[in-house]
């Protein structure tokens, strides 16, 4: 087993991974960036290696920085968590070459998996099913007019390289076919330096279902059953489940059987998630593969017993896995939100800025993952997941409830979050039925503003704290500077 | 004490005063509230309220904001600003205001672009500066029809909501007499 693990990453995750390896007693390397200098994760660590400024190029993306921190501290291995570099086959190589071991899938894995087209073509070799559409990108509108007509309208366009809703349009009509195509070549090439698009069939309101899979240096493989994360805001995930609503033992069996196909396929190692859109009748089909930890994993951990990171760590060191298919039982129900620093009322514009008061939600079968705290600092140049909040109960309407009660108990101030908008998804009558389907918010909330049930109280609230101002309040009328007196003790006068 | 009261759009006139120690009773809306309060810690207050003889406790968080406080009651955050304090405050400072007739980013962020050069003219609404925060980009527009008089940051410099980013003189729309 390692004696000290570098961790290449920052905010709640980074926190997440910490927390694994002090409990396997392994000492800790953590890098920061000037702008993460008071940040939570590198007070977690044993050790700490100051980067350089907050531009990811100059930090966290920067591989021989990273290296050289592992180098210089000693540390074995280093866990590059999710985002920045963990799904980068040349930083994997890099650390091979320096003789640290990359906690995570071999570098060709990553490859092949990463780039869209060549994974699709992979799994049809494998007999995973996928969605119909093209092999290999395309720019020329003869090819996609062809293409489009073979797959059937409505089309998706999507970009080659990247995901995350970058360079995806949807395709009704044929005339509309070729500008699409070059409006959404010019973003991929924005986003992931490569403007390669490809077609797919657009599935009508289907559900995201992702198996978590882990595979050892021994041969050995297991899925860890199912996520769905079908509620996302303009691609992205914000609230994910397990089990999903739609799944039934035979159909989680079948998709179960076509993730490890698909991963043992590309000779995998370690975590990774096999990433499935379900129609609305019942067919499933390959979107893709991420080859490394995901944001959502702690709902797997909370029905299945299971310390992934912990497996991630054991996996690299490598031991063989402990686990057999027949262990693997999900219990109960879990649900995440992702409580994510954007400003609701605002077009969910970020909302960056220092975390004044932050008091999360406890209780049984509540968790949080959160890389904030009171007096911490949300710095612009990162993405603004402040942290997750996740919940577990016996059954799917328990869970829901808890997790209502765990929202309304969750205060930040200084900085905006998502969490009104959160409590209303969670709270409205579909979520509940589990009608959920990737175009759930547009169909739903579009437009959503936040409902102020408790305006009154708020503003009952402001007179509490005009009355009685916590001690360290800054006045409001210029009389700060002058010496204390009993009269400002007494709260705010006015005439 | 009457307090004049902002949230999101809705203006509310509060008569308040303070009745003992820990308590307050105030006019909200029309609706009598007699309130205990109880303070937890320096963000986290117990609020015991008798509205027409009902009495409820309520846990609410409040914290200062620029331009007012913000409470979180049940998970939502409620931005509110004292209008009479902002009329009656002495000597605020140039650079504080929140009014739209500025060029002032609505977020903490970054200079990524600078679209114009001292002594350009503008027209309102023209771009005149992109910041990015959160991988996001925003391009900040003239408040009005005039002319660059000075730029006051330089590229990846940090600014904040109220500074001023673009100093622009305004000149008259096309047609008006002086």
């Amino acid at each position: 087993m390692f004696s000290k693990v570098l961790v290449a990453n920052r905010g709640e995750i980074a926190c997440r991974i910490l927390r694994a390896l002090k409990e396997m007693d392994i000492r800790t390397v953590a890098v920061y960036s000037e702008a993460d200098a008071g940040a939570l994760h590198l007070r977690m660590a044993d050790e700490a290696v100051f980067l350089g400024e907050a531009e990811p190029a100059q930090s966290y993306l920067d591989m021989d920085k990273i290296i050289a921190a592992a180098r210089d501290t000693g540390a074995q291995a280093i866990h590059p968590g999710y985002g920045f570099l963990s799904e980068n086959a040349d930083f994997a190589e890099k650390c091979e070459a320096a003789d640290i071991v990359f906690i995570g899938p071999p570098a060709s894995a990553i490859r092949t998996l990463g780039r869209k087209t060549a994974a699709r073509r992979l799994m049809i070799q494998r007999g995973v099913p996928v969605i119909p559409g093209m092999e290999r990108p395309s720019a020329d509108p003869a090819v996609l007019a062809r293409e489009a007509g073979r797959i059937g309208y409505p089309v998706l366009v999507k970009a080659a390289a990247g995901g995350g809703g970058k360079g995806m349009r949807v395709v009704s009509l044929p005339g509309e076919l070729a500008e699409a195509a070059v409006g959404a070549s010019a973003e991929a090439l924005a986003a992931f330096g490569d403007g390669g698009i490809f077609l797919e069939k657009f599935l009508d309101r289907p559900r995201h279902v992702e198996i978590q899979v882990l595979c050892d240096t021994h041969g050995n493989a297991v899925h860890l059953l199912e996520r769905e994360c079908s509620i996302q805001r303009r691609h992205q995930k914000i609230i994910e489940e397990t089990p999903s609503p739609a799944l039934d033992e035979d159909l989680r069996q079948q998709m179960g059987a076509a993730a490890l196909e698909a991963v043992k396929s590309a000779g995998y190692v370690n975590a990774g998630t096999v990433e499935f859109l379900l129609s609305r009748d019942r067919h499933f089909y390959f979107l893709e593969v991420n080859t490394r930890l995901q944001v959502e994993h702690p709902i797997t951990e909370m029905v299945t017993g299971v310390d992934l990171v912990r497996c991630q760590v054991e996996i690299a060191a490598g031991l063989p896995l402990s686990l057999r298919q027949e262990d693997i039982r999900g219990r109960g129900h879990a649900i995440e939100c992702r409580i994510c620093g954007e400003d609701p009322e605002n077009g969910f514009f970020p909302s960056p800025g220092e975390v004044r008061f932050v008091k999360e939600p406890s209780g049984p079968g509540i968790r949080n993952d959160s890389g904030i705290f009171s007096g911490g600092n949300v710095p612009v140049e990162y993405d603004p997941l402040l942290g997750k909040l996740i919940v577990w109960a016996e059954d799917r309407d328990r869970a829901i409830a808890r997790m209502g009660r765990a929202l309304s108990d969750y205060a930040v101030l200084g900085v905006k979050t998502i969490i009104p908008f959160l409590a209303d998804v969670v709270a409205s009558e579909p979520f509940c039925q589990g009608d959920t389907h990737t175009g759930f918010i547009e169909e739903h909330f579009p437009g959503w503003k936040p409902v102020r049930p408790d305006a009154d109280l708020a503003f009952l609230g402001f007179l509490a704290e005009e009355f009685f101002p916590r001690r360290d309040a800054p006045k409001t009328t210029g009389l700060a500077a002058e010496a204390p007196s009993p009269w400002l003790s007494l709260g705010h006068w006015r005439l | 004490m009457d307090y004049t009261l902002e949230s999101r759009g809705e203006t509310v006139t509060a008569a308040a005063e303070r009745t003992g120690p820990d308590r307050f009773t105030a006019n909200v809306k029309g609706k009598d509230y007699a309130v205990t309060v109880l303070r937890v810690s320096d963000f986290e207050l117990r609020l015991t309220v008798d509205q027409g003889g009902e009495v409820l406790s309520h846990t609410v968080f409040v914290g200062p904001e620029p331009g007012g406080k913000c409470v979180v009651v049940n998970g939502v955050s409620y931005s509110i600003r004292d209008l009479a304090l902002e009329r009656d405050r002495p000597g605020r400072k140039k650079g504080l205001s929140e009014g739209p007739g500025k060029v002032t980013p609505p977020m903490p962020a970054v200079v990524k672009r600078i679209l114009v050069k001292e002594g350009d003219l503008v027209e309102k609404g023209d771009p005149v500066i992109v910041v990015s925060a959160m991988k996001m980009e925003a391009s900040l527009g003239a408040p009005y029809r005039g002319q660059v008089e000075k730029i006051n940051v330089k590229l990846e410099d940090k600014v904040s909501p109220g500074q001023i980013l673009v100093d622009i003189t305004p000149m008259p729309e096309q047609g008006d007499e002086a």
